[in-house]
């Protein structure tokens, strides 16, 4: 195989050797890519420093006998924001191990490709405050991606159609549950309430565009349980918790404290 | 049928787990210490073994020591309102051989790299923070100049700076003696950030 271009996304980067780094792509043509970046960590490379998490490029790749090489880079997107500031990366690395764990190798995707891209240029431009949000939508989408949607209108155990004053969610079963299967099968659930499910149900049917443009009001309270539902939701379906949540986790009790 | 005799086998596979040394370079290692006489290569084994042994970490700043203390914690010459936070004991060498710093250090022993599930308690963090109290004015912040280094450092200072202790980072840019042209927009626009007038 000889040199081929791709535009990708850096995910993840670990030392390789003396002087090299091991760079993780997720790009729009091929999906996730392993290459090595010869010198980046001497700089005795020039645009070495454009091997950055979270960055999007055009990238020339050789591929050989073994591993991907970086051969050359155009930049597309720094999304510096990303990586200068203690809370953007701690959302950006939660989105980009989600993908590293879900994206396969040699195998596209665009659709992810393009969730991918979108999100982190929106969090990279957007304000902290809505970072949770932007944060939930990545979430939801990725569910319906990876064909896990939440059943959000008939009960999962009954197949009848709910009452939307008192709503149940089972994340075993993949969506809501009846008040009548709740009782009768003493399952485990979480309850909503109209104005919390209504929300929850926006961020799984809406586009970006639906959403984006539009001010963003939510109820801080309802985010956290809603992205806390999706997060548990990916743990159990795909048997995935990223190693980063915990540095989220720990980054937005250190902001309460100070 | 191997081709050496298992005692050399095994020393090439031990020297080729050194990093930076592979299976070549290893061989001619093993080469090199079978032609030595035996004094010479009791040295080197003793020297090993005696490193390992008596080298541990310094109790206040994670660097390496012989004693309790690192020589530069037990120094009353080094200027004790300072601490530069660095990676690892061997950015303490090269950091030494400007000769334009005098104050203490404090080695992390790693990088905060959140998607490698290393967080700040998985780094030697926390021993930083009594240190402050005994007059330390100014905390430099070392890291290496990549994503870990980088987020280490926002940790630090979101840390450090509440308690009312100044807290600066080294200076990124284009290299000494490198040409500009060759320096890509993310080395140009840090050079940038850090200028300084004349």
């Amino acid at each position: 195989m000889a040199s081929f271009e791709t535009e990708g996304v850096v995910l993840k980067q670990f030392d390789l050797g003396e002087s090299d780094r091991l760079i993780t792509l997720y790009t729009k043509e091929r999906g996730k890519i392993r290459a090595v970046a010869r010198g980046a960590r001497k700089g005795i490379k020039s645009r070495s420093g454009l091997v950055l998490p979270f960055s999007y490029h055009n990238f020339t790749l050789y591929k050989g006998k073994s591993m991907a090489r970086i051969n050359h880079i155009e930049s597309k997107e720094m999304n510096s924001r990303l990586r200068e500031d203690l809370d953007y990366m701690a959302y950006a690395s939660v989105v980009s191990e989600y993908i590293e764990r879900v994206g396969l190798e040699d195998e596209k995707d665009l659709a992810l490709f393009s969730l991918l891209v979108l999100i982190l240029k929106e969090m990279n431009d957007s304000d902290k405050e809505n970072l949770l949000f932007y944060y939930i939508f990545f979430k939801t989408k990725l569910l319906i991606l990876l064909g896990i949607k939440p059943e959000l209108k008939k009960c999962t155990y009954c197949n009848e159609q709910i009452d939307y004053d008192k709503i149940y969610f089972n994340i075993e079963y993949g969506g809501v549950i009846c008040r009548n299967c709740k009782e009768k099968y003493k399952t485990d659930y979480i309850k909503f309430s109209r104005e919390e499910f209504v929300i929850f149900a926006k961020f799984i049917n809406s586009t970006f565009a639906d959403i984006a443009d539009k001010d963003i009001e939510i109820d801080n309270r309802i985010l956290k349980k809603v992205s806390l539902l999706t997060e548990d939701f990916i743990a159990y379906h795909l048997d995935l918790k990223p190693k980063s949540l915990s540095f989220l986790y720990n980054l937005q009790s250190m902001n309460r404290y100070f | 049928m191997d081709p050496y005799p298992r005692p050399m086998g095994k020393l090439i596979g031990e020297l080729s787990k050194l990093p930076g040394i592979g299976p070549k370079t290893a061989r001619r290692l093993s080469f090199y210490i079978l032609e030595r006489s035996k004094n010479e290569v009791k040295e080197l084994a003793d020297a090993l073994l005696e490193a390992r042994e008596k080298i541990n970490y310094c109790s206040v700043c994670n660097h390496l020591t012989e004693n309790d203390k690192c020589s530069f914690c037990s120094s009353e010459s080094r200027d004790q309102s300072m601490i530069c936070v660095v990676e690892s004991p061997r950015d303490i060498v090269v950091m030494e051989k400007t000769g334009e710093y005098n104050g203490l250090y404090h080695v992390l022993h790693g990088a905060i790299s959140p998607m490698d599930g290393i967080g700040p308690d998985e780094i030697k963090i926390r021993s930083l923070i009594p240190r402050l109290e005994n007059g330390v004015e100014e905390v430099i912040i070392a890291t290496d100049p990549n994503a870990e280094g980088d987020a280490t450092a926002m940790y630090l200072a979101k840390l450090i700076k509440p308690l009312g202790v100044k807290v600066t980072r080294i200076a990124h840019g284009v290299p000494v003696g490198g040409d500009l042209e060759y320096a890509d927009e993310v080395t140009l626009s840090k050079a940038l950030e850090g200028r300084r007038e004349l």
